[in-house]
Order: structure tokens, then C-alpha cells, then sequence
């Protein structure tokens, strides 16, 4: 007990933090550890030559230049997004709120298909684009699309909540005191959202850095005009330069570490500035006498739907405007045919295998961060992160380097017989990884968001440690939990470019839906690979309802 | 010359209750006006349209004969001190108390020297470059007075100003408020639910009841001469109570 008071006063700190360092260790530490371990037998002037060569540096550059101007698009109309959604009410609007977490919830595959076939010559945008001389699919221009698609949902969801929580009486503080509205906005209200914007600015470039699932589709793959970093590691892969890839994806590794550290500086940043700025939080509702003039108002809103018309919605309808533009049994047959059951069988494997252990541990390592203080706290929500913020296709890399023929464990599998790699556990094992932060950082939210005095309570009635767990924080916390499920199973069945390192893409054995998506296409049958996209996006749809589903329940708890 | 209210009226909802049905007082000049009532009573609803934060269905607000109802918050040139403050977190306590004179362009040379003297008039010397999320409920309060007193407002405007603080510093700040008014001679109305701060610091008092006014005079004419029963309801708790203020 003497452990349990010093950390908080609630029961089970040992066990927790046991397991949850097990978890973490095993299935993040590891893997990475690999990789360094590997780029450590290259001499530090191979490791230059590598890192340093002409291609790579031409993938550095489009990687690096492409994640920022995507990251600053996103910027500009995250916080134009979030300010129309957090002050205006128009028709739509719960629409659009629900649809900005799309690019969160639709597999990257599909995101890069259906932008290829909107913008490329002859495509729904294309055509009126390319004559004039705006070349957007197969050039640099089409990987900034597509990472401004993938880092759409963050600034919006970083700033939303900080606008929506900013004390009415500052601003009206600021217009007795003679501010105007632009000064008022200038100097009262951005300040305020400049920590939330920067992290979201951040998250969104970290996101777009490791992108390679809808890029593969999008850019060409031109080695020194359209070859990002994440793509020269398959490439070298591929040619069976394991030392090559390994060199490179340190180079994008460490980066990603600077970034996720950068990002939890942020997040601490944005909320003492909350914390700071009132005594009683109203929520939001201003006078009238504040409103933002009606032409103002709907010129935003205008731009609003413009930007996502161009990102989201035009995109999202040509998935199933594609795939039914042919004959319904057409449809049915590219779904049905062998090749894409084993797909879906294998993509619902996957899923099954990772989402439960995610539930179970994930929930686990919540209510340890949540409910305990301990040193290291903060390291362990960062380790809990990484793998979000590291390229899928790294995360592919690792268990290459583990498990592989040349790998650290290659000659014990041969050796028994046991194939990790190019076959089902090594599928599983990426996708576990890929998807490790989800339920975990849900579930802390809403952990963290209701504190501990129910707990106590619970305590003092005379609950005991799991008695308090299942009776009290689990029903707290459900739907929350609910959403992470959905959200971690989204993005299993989702994953493209870990799973895609790791398959060795056998049809029919090794084939999940999104890679299926890719063979279709590389086999110019849009009809079937759009057929078998929306598959993917009517489950992104249905993830976007259960959030949805989650804040009305909450609102309404 | 002074500030007047005539058949003021909000509603909020479209079926309930409006939250002010046709308020009409007059504030004097100088003097520290008390508007007071249990919650819901409309107090600060009326006090956030004399400010022009909320917009009247009907009724005139005249400051010192100049009616400002058609007239924008920002040009009314009022002070307001907010229940929460509402100190800006990012500026510190010297920015916070210049902000008006910065958007009113004059230099910062010239609002720093006005804010060390606000600063020095509530007791806050050398604290001009502290964040306000370090300074006590109190102090924040101080500062959230140098604040709207550095535009030189026409009135001042107290929504509940000491409605977060605890019964000590209540009592201080107070006193320190009839000091302050005393030197300023300000025009003030203070929106309170607590009797005995309104009968100790107004020199003449509006109580309002479901959106109305029940009765309006001084302290004295309020104690002898209350209205009707209810009035008398309400305002019996006063001398029940210790008049600590008194």
C-alpha cells in the first residue's frame, strides 16, 4: 500500500505499469532498437555516402518541402475551418464537422486513388487544371495535395476545442475597451489559439513527412522529381539494400523523435495558456453586439466549403461515382471475385487480432497515465505516441530487420520454419504497431477530462481496486473507449504502407484490401479497385458516425 | 447627467420569461448606484445592455443625457469589470491595463507611464510585469479596475466584482472600493446578489425581481419603507445578517 499512496491513492499501480512497460517495450522499443542496432554496423562514412547521395537528397528535399507547404495550407484553413465551425451556425454544418475527420478514418490507398483520378487530365478537376498548365497528378504539386488531405483533421481539431473554450467576456473585455473586431481578433483571440495552431501545424507536418500510402498512387514515383524519402526506403528495400533502407529511415526516424517531443512541449504550452486566461470558463456565446458582420460571416463560410470541396468532398464522391459507373453486377463482381474475399478475410484477421489487444492494453495504459503520477510519465505518453508520428513504411522496415531472411531472428525462423515475414503474423505484427496510440489516447482524454472524484468516492464506499475499475472508470469512460475501438479498426483494416513492406503482396495469401486497391489499379481496373476502395470508405463513414455517436452521448451524459 | 434607463427589455428565450421586462431607473451622477436582487433577477442582463454587450428589444440607455442605445460598445466609453475578470493570459498585467490605450493608438511610451500610475493608484506597484495567472484573486481583481479605468470611462460598470473572492478580501477590497470612488468620482453601478455589500457601499440602490424594479431609493428609505412583502422578504435578510460592511 505504501506504493499505491505515494502514486495516488487509487489501487493497482505495480501490475499496471508492469504490463504497460511490457507492451511497450515489446512491440515499440524493440522494433526501433532494431533499427538502430542495424544502421550501427555501417561505418559512419557509408552511413554518410548513403544518407548524403543525390537521390536522396532530391526525396529529402520533396519530402521535407511538400510536408511543409501542406502543413501551412493546412495551417491557413485549419484555423479558417475551425473558427467557422466553432463561431458560425449555417446549414451543413454538423455535416462538415463530421467529415473533417475523414482523411483520419479513410485509408490512405484510397485517398491517393481517388485524388489521382480527380485531378489527373481527364479527371472531374484535372481537366479544367491541366490546360491550364497546372499539372497536378504525377507532379510535386499531387504529393501536396495528398499531404494536405492527410493533415487536414489536426489543426482543426487543436483549434476547434481552444476557440470553442475561450472565455466570451475577453473579448467583449476588448470591445468595451474600444478594441475593434480585427484588433480584437489580432491581439485578443489569436494569441490565444497561436499553442493549439502550432500543434496542429506540427502534427500535420509529422503526419505528411512519413506519408506513403496515397502518395505511391498520386506522385509518379520519378526518381529526383516525385520520389519522396518513405518511397526510396521501399525502393532500396526492394533491390534488397536493407543497409541502404535502414540509413534512410534513420534519417526520417530521428526526425519523427524531434517532432513528437516538439509536439508534447506544444501541448503542454496550450494547456497552461488555457488554464491561465479566465477564472470561470462560460463556454461560448457572444452578445450580438459582437457577431461578425453577416457579408463577413458568408464569405468565410464560402471559402470553407470551397477549400473542402477541393480536398474532401469532390474526392469522396468519385469513390462511389467510379466505382457504380459501370453496371451494378459489375461491381458486385469485382468484390466478389476470390482474389478480393481473401482480402477482405485477411484485412478482418488483421483487425480482429489488433483491436482487442489494443482494447485491453490500451484501456490498461490509460488509466495508469491517468490515475497515477510517477516518474517517466511523460516519456512513456511520448512512446505511446511514436508510432503515429513514424512513417508506416519505417514501421514496416523493423520488423523486416527482426524477422526477415537477412534479419536478427531470420536463421532461428528458417532454421523451425516459421515465416513472420511475407506471411500473415508479419502483417499483424506492423498493424499492431501502426495502430498502438489509438485506444490508448482516447481513452486518456476522457480519463483525464473527468478526474478522480467519483474514484474516491467509490474508495470511500468501500469499492475495491477493480471493483472501482469496472464500476466506475469503464462506464466513465465507455464511449470514449467505443471511438478509440472504432478509430484503432479503422485504421488496422486501413494501413497501407507497413503492411505493404512486410506482405510480399502474394494474391490471394498476403493481400489486405488496401494493397488489393493498389494491384487492381497498377492493373488499370479502376472499376474493381474503385469498387473495392469504397469498401473502405463506407467503414471511414461509419467510423465518422460513431464519433458522432460519442459526442452526443457525452454532451448529453 | 447621468445614467438613465428607460423601459429596458430582453428576451432570451422565445416561451420563457424575458430575462428584463421593462426596466426604468435613473443612476446619479457621482454616486455608487447598487442594482440589486436574488440570481435570475435580470442584474446583469441590464447591466451588459447600459454596456451595449447586449442589444435591448426595447428601451433607451442615456449616458449623461447622451442616448447611446444605437451606439456600438466599443464608442459608448464605458468601464466594465467582469465577474471572471476576464484578464487577457497571454499580456501581462502592465499590457493588460494599457490594452485600451494601445487600441486607441496612443504610444506606448505614454500608456506605460499612465499604467504605472493606475498600477500605483490599486496597489500594485512593481507588478506591471507579472503574468496575471500569477497574481491572487484580488490582486486580479485590482488589476481588472486599473484596466477599465485607464480609458477614463464615462461610468463605471461592476458585474458582481467581488462574486469570486472569499469573505476577508471581500471586506477589504470593499473599503478599498469606496476610497477609490471617493478620489474618482466616478459615476458606478454595481450588480450584486450579496444585501449587505449593496446597503454598505451604495449610496443608492435599484432591487430588481423577475426581470423587474421592485423598489428604487437609498438604503435608508429601502430599510424603513419597503415596498410590499415580498421586498420585505428579501431585504429582511440584511439586517438578520452581521453588517460586517456597515
Amino acid at each position: 500500500m505504501r506504493g499505491a499512496r505515494r502514486h495516488g491513492v487509487l489501487p493497482g499501480f505495480g501490475p499496471a505499469l508492469g504490463v504497460t512497460l511490457l507492451y511497450v517495450g515489446l512491440l515499440v522499443l524493440v522494433p526501433l532498437a532494431a533499427l538502430f542496432v542495424k544502421t550501427a554496423g555501417l561505418s559512419p562514412a557509408e552511413f554518410f555516402r548513403i544518407v548524403t547521395a543525390p537521390r536522396a537528397l532530391a526525396a529529402y528535399r520533396l519530402s521535407f518541402g511538400a510536408a511543409l507547404a501542406a502543413a501551412l495550407l493546412n495551417a491557413v484553413f485549419g484555423l479558417l475551418l475551425a473558427w467557422v465551425l466553432a463561431r458560425y451556425r449555417f446549414p451543413g454544418r454538423a455535416f462538415v464537422d463530421a467529415l473533417v475527420d475523414l482523411p483520419f478514418a479513410l485509408p490512405t490507398a484510397v485517398a491517393g486513388l481517388t485524388l489521382t483520378a480527380v485531378y489527373s487530365a481527364n479527371g472531374w478537376l484535372g481537366r479544367f487544371l491541366v490546360p491550364l498548365g497546372l499539372k497536378v497528378a504525377f507532379a510535386p504539386a499531387g504529393v501536396v495535395l495528398a499531404l494536405t488531405f492527410v493533415g487536414l483533421p489536426f489543426v482543426v481539431r487543436t483549434v476547434q476545442p481552444v476557440l470553442e473554450d475561450l472565455d466570451a467576456e475577453l473579448e467583449e473585455a476588448a470591445a468595451v475597451l474600444g478594441a475593434s473586431r480585427l484588433q480584437t481578433f489580432i491581439r485578443v483571440v489569436f494569441p490565444n489559439l497561436l499553442p493549439p495552431l502550432l500543434t496542429g501545424f506540427t502534427l500535420a507536418f509529422a503526419r505528411a513527412l512519413g506519408e506513403y500510402g496515397s502518395i505511391v498512387f498520386i506522385s509518379g514515383n520519378m526518381p529526383f522529381r516525385t520520389e519522396i524519402a518513405p518511397l526510396l526506403i521501399v525502393t532500396k528495400l526492394e533491390q534488397y539494400d536493407t543497409a541502404g533502407a535502414t540509413a534512410i529511415a534513420l534519417v526520417l526516424l530521428v526526425t519523427s523523435f524531434v517532432l513528437v517531443f516538439t509536439i508534447n512541449v506544444l501541448q503542454r504550452w496550450t494547456r497552461r495558456r488555457a488554464g491561465a486566461s479566465t477564472v470561470i470558463g462560460r463556454g461560448f456565446r457572444l452578445a450580438p453586439a459582437l457577431a461578425d458582420a453577416p457579408a463577413l460571416r458568408r464569405g468565410l463560410v464560402a471559402a470553407a466549403f470551397l477549400f473542402l470541396a477541393l480536398f474532401l468532398f469532390v474526392p469522396l464522391a468519385a469513390v462511389f461515382v467510379q466505382a457504380l459507373a459501370k453496371r451494378p453486377a459489375a461491381y458486385l463482381a469485382a468484390i466478389t471475385q476470390p482474389a478480393a474475399l481473401s482480402a477482405i478475410r485477411l484485412t478482418l484477421l488483421t483487425a480482429a487480432i489488433a483491436v482487442p489487444l489494443h482494447l485491453v492494453f490500451g484501456v490498461l495504459a490509460a488509466w495508469l497515465i491517468a490515475k497515477f503520477r510517477f516518474r517517466g510519465k511523460g516519456l512513456l505518453v511520448s512512446l505511446i505516441d511514436l508510432p503515429f508520428a513514424v512513417s508506416p513504411v519505417i514501421a514496416g522496415l523493423v520488423f523486416v530487420l527482426l524477422f526477415g531472411r537477412q534479419g536478427f531472428l531470420g536463421p532461428f525462423l528458417a532454421a523451425h520454419d516459421w515465416k513472420i515475414i511475407f506471411a500473415v503474423p508479419g502483417i499483424v505484427l506492423a498493424t499492431v504497431f501502426v495502430t498502438f496510440p489509438f485506444v490508448a489516447r482516447e481513452v486518456l482524454a476522457v480519463l483525464e477530462a473527468q478526474g478522480n472524484e467519483e474514484e474516491e468516492a467509490a474508495l470511500t464506499l468501500g469499492a475495491g481496486g477493480w471493483q472501482t475499475f469496472f464500476r466506475v472508470t469503464l462506464p466513465k469512460a465507455r464511449w470514449g473507449i467505443l471511438y478509440g475501438v472504432v478509430l484503432c479498426n479503422a485504421r488496422a483494416m486501413g494501413e497501407f504502407g507497413a503492411v505493404s513492406v512486410v506482405s510480399g503482396h502474394i494474391r490471394g495469401v498476403t493481400n489486405t484490401l488496401p494493397l488489393h486497391v493498389e494491384i487492381l489499379y497498377n492493373e488499370y481496373d479502376f472499376t474493381g479497385a474503385f469498387a473495392v476502395a469504397s469498401l473502405l470508405t463506407f467503414l471511414a463513414l461509419v467510423t465518422l458516425a460513431a464519433r458522432k455517436l460519442e459526442e452526443a452521448r457525452v454532451r448529453t451524459a | 447627467m447621468s445614467v438613465v434607463v428607460t423601459d429596458l427589455r430582453r428576451r432570451f428565450t422565445e416561451d420563457g420569461p424575458p430575462a428584463v421586462a421593462g426596466v426604468s431607473f435613473t443612476a446619479p451622477t457621482g454616486a455608487i448606484t447598487g442594482i440589486l436582487g436574488p440570481s435570475g433577477a435580470g442584474k446583469s442582463t441590464v447591466l451588459r445592455l447600459i454596456a451595449g454587450l447586449e442589444e435591448p428589444d426595447a428601451g433607451r440607455v442615456l449616458l449623461h443625457g447622451d442616448d447611446v442605445t444605437d451606439m456600438p460598445v466599443q464608442k459608448r466609453g464605458v468601464g466594465f469589470v467582469f465577474q471572471g475578470y476576464a484578464l487577457f493570459g497571454h499580456l501581462s498585467v502592465r499590457e493588460n491595463v494599457i490594452f485600451g490605450l494601445r487600441v486607441r493608438r496612443v504610444p506606448r511610451k505614454e500608456a506605460a507611464t499612465r499604467a504605472d500610475e493606475l498600477l500605483h493608484r490599486v496597489q500594485l506597484d512593481g507588478f506591471g510585469d507579472r503574468r496575471p495567472s500569477e497574481l491572487s484573486g484580488g490582486q486580479r481583481q485590482r488589476v481588472a479596475f486599473a484596466r477599465a479605468l485607464a480609458v477614463n470611462p464615462r461610468v463605471l460598470l461592476l458585474d458582481e466584482p467581488f462574486g469570486a473572492l472569499d469573505a476577508g478580501v471581500r471586506l477589504e477590497l470593499g473599503e478599498w472600493l469606496l476610497r477609490l470612488h471617493h478620489e474618482t468620482g466616478l459615476t458606478t453601478l454595481l450588480v450584486t446578489h450579496d444585501q449587505p455589500e449593496a446597503f454598505a457601499l451604495a449610496e443608492h440602490l435599484v432591487v430588481l425581481l423577475d426581470g423587474k424594479v421592485a423598489q428604487a431609493g437609498t438604503p435608508a428609505e429601502l430599510r424603513e419603507h419597503p415596498a410590499d412583502g415580498r421586498l420585505e422578504a428579501f431585504l429582511r435578510v440584511v439586517s438578520r445578517r452581521p453588517r460586517h460592511l456597515a
